[in-house]
């Protein structure tokens, strides 16, 4: 017996930040409205804008200056990222009580897998859709367009092509419409950037149809010629999504067991000093440790990078090193960073830095070393850790962070580098 | 070969900001049936022990009862031991000895906390 085609919804939120902020305001909800980042700092761009401010031609990431040149009446909000968090949970659950098969794909973004439900709710694609869309809206006030295709694949384009733009907010892309796809240009195609929609100009491929009649072998043959390197499986990626071809199941563990804790900043001024480098290499091994002392793991490699500073030329670098032994140790991780950007670091102007400790296990077995104070400094993290669960975040940290480079405060009262 | 297999092409291109991603699983740890641990024999003793201790001193204790999404704690007086059904009275609920893991004075730990 053939399998039954999978019908995949993918709900993706209208200016989800903006949504959230209106409906806690209700009378903000015929104002426009953006939500920006800090303006003292870099982040300080347009994060969301509600469709009314995007009628006056404001659009996202551009800086906040620039929206209110568009629209001097636009009301302007600070992000509440847990707050946003929530309402996508929230919107997580409601879908769960259609299917079990959700997988979030962002914040505001999600996929559903609706097969088995259609029979149990006894309605089409579209009568499900529209339910769903009627159901987030009352509960939460967030408008949701939602793609619909036999894969995943399918859905996402239907939802970004065509249901974000029609009335309804609902499309169902199948067979029957994939010329109305293939009619887009290229970079309107899940996976296309800029830069990838430049090299397939130069191949003569224009429109997502040009890449999906392409023969594979050919695409393959042409790509290596032109990119004069082997770029058999970036073909396979691209010519498969033009044909709307993907077999990824919807994985709602997807998030089963943590694979990696990181975390990375956005500096307020570029950085030239390796000291002031340090001072922030630092503070995101200790925030990194406390959180994984926090959950019970110990994590065997580290990936430290930096972005330089200039956007147009971009330069740094992404390493990573494994240590000696699992750890959770905050002076551990801080010393591998500090070794990758000895090994690594230009000594350019630097932008943007990150950690990651990854490889994790549990730490309930614990090694302790032959060599060196590991048991003193493991006591000692964690007895940070208790002051600072009993007294806030800022009431115990390393001497560095008084430095006038110390991100800590920052880092402290952010999520995702924006208000929590 | 990643982006081609499994859910690889979604896993590769997915943005999460990791305080999502904590929320996302720790929602769903809320939402594992647990399993229902198994007391040894000296444990089942002295639980019987202590109950008909605060059965017979009309002492309030404390009980911890296994619940499929996670175990709760009970507050109350003891007032009736039901051996037929294996259960006791506690307040106004009956709950079956089978359920419960632990048993303390009111404002006791329960001896499976002191570490």
């Amino acid at each position: 017996m053939p399998k039954p085609q999978r019908v995949i919804f993918l709900a993706d939120c209208q200016s989800f930040y903006a949504s959230v902020e209106k409906s806690a305001h209700p009378g903000y909800e015929h104002k426009p409205l953006v939500v920006s980042g800090d303006p003292s700092r870099r982040s300080g761009i347009i994060l969301a804008a509600c469709p009314l401010a995007k009628a006056y031609g404001v659009t996202t990431a551009e800086p906040l200056w620039q929206a209110q040149q568009k629209c001097p009446d636009v009301i302007v909000t600070k992000p509440r990222m847990s707050a946003y968090i929530r309402v996508s949970l929230q919107i997580m659950s409601i879908l769960e009580s259609y299917s079990d098969l959700v997988e979030p794909f962002s914040i505001d973004e999600q996929f559903v897998d609706v097969t088995a439900s259609l029979s149990h709710f006894g309605c089409t694609p579209v009568e499900l859709a529209r339910h769903i869309q009627m159901r987030v809206r009352e509960e939460t006030g967030v408008y949701t367009r939602v793609g619909i295709g036999r894969n995943k694949i399918l859905a996402k384009m239907a939802c970004d092509n065509f249901a974000k733009k029609n009335e309804t907010g609902i499309y169902e892309l199948n067979e029957k419409h994939m010329d109305a796809l293939w009619a887009c240009p290229a970079n309107k195609m899940f996976g296309i950037g800029s830069r990838t929609m430049r090299h397939l100009a130069r191949l003569g491929i224009h429109t997502i149809g040009d890449l999906a009649h392409t023969p594979l072998g050919e695409l393959k043959r042409k790509m290596k010629r032109y990119m004069k390197k082997n770029c058999d499986i970036w073909s396979e990626v691209l010519w498969r999504t033009a044909n709307g071809m993907d077999d990824s199941p919807v994985t709602p563990d997807a998030f089963d067991g943590q694979k990696g804790i990181g975390r990375q900043t956005t500096l307020p001024v570029d950085y030239h000093a390796r000291e002031d480098i340090d001072v922030v290499l630092n503070e995101l091994s200790m925030l990194i440790c406390e959180r994984a002392r926090a959950k019970g793991y110990m994590g065997t490699v580290v990936h430290a990078g930096a972005q330089g500073a200039d956007f147009d030329r971009p330069v740094g670098f992404s390493r990573q090193m494994k240590l000696p032994e699992p750890s959770q140790i905050s002076r551990e991780v801080y010393s591998a960073a500090k070794q990758l950007f000895d090994t690594h670091w230009d000594g350019g102007p630097v932008r943007k830095i990150w950690i990651s400790l990854g490889e994790l296990q549990d730490d309930d077995v614990y090694q302790p070393s032959l060599f060196g104070n590991r048991d003193k400094l493991r006591h000692l993290e964690h007895t940070m850790d208790g002051i600072r669960s009993m007294f806030g975040p800022a009431s115990v940290y390393f001497g560095s962070s008084l430095r006038n480079t110390s991100q800590l405060k920052f880092l402290n009262t952010k999520i995702g580098g924006h208000y929590k | 070969m990643k982006k081609l297999t499994g859910n690889g092409l979604w896993e590769s291109s997915r943005m999460m900001l990791f305080e999502h991603k904590d929320a996302i699983i720790s929602k769903q740890e809320h939402k594992q049936i647990q399993k229902r641990p198994v007391l040894d024999e000296q444990q089942t003793e002295r639980i019987a022990e202590k109950l008909s201790q605060a059965y017979r001193s009309k002492q309030q204790v404390q009980v911890l009862v296994f619940g499929d999404y996670g175990s709760s704690r009970m507050r109350g007086m003891i007032s009736r031991i039901d051996p037929q059904l294996q259960r006791i009275r506690l307040g106004n609920t009956w709950i079956s000895l089978s359920d419960i893991l632990d048993v303390s004075g009111e404002n006791e730990r329960f001896a499976s906390e002191t570490d």
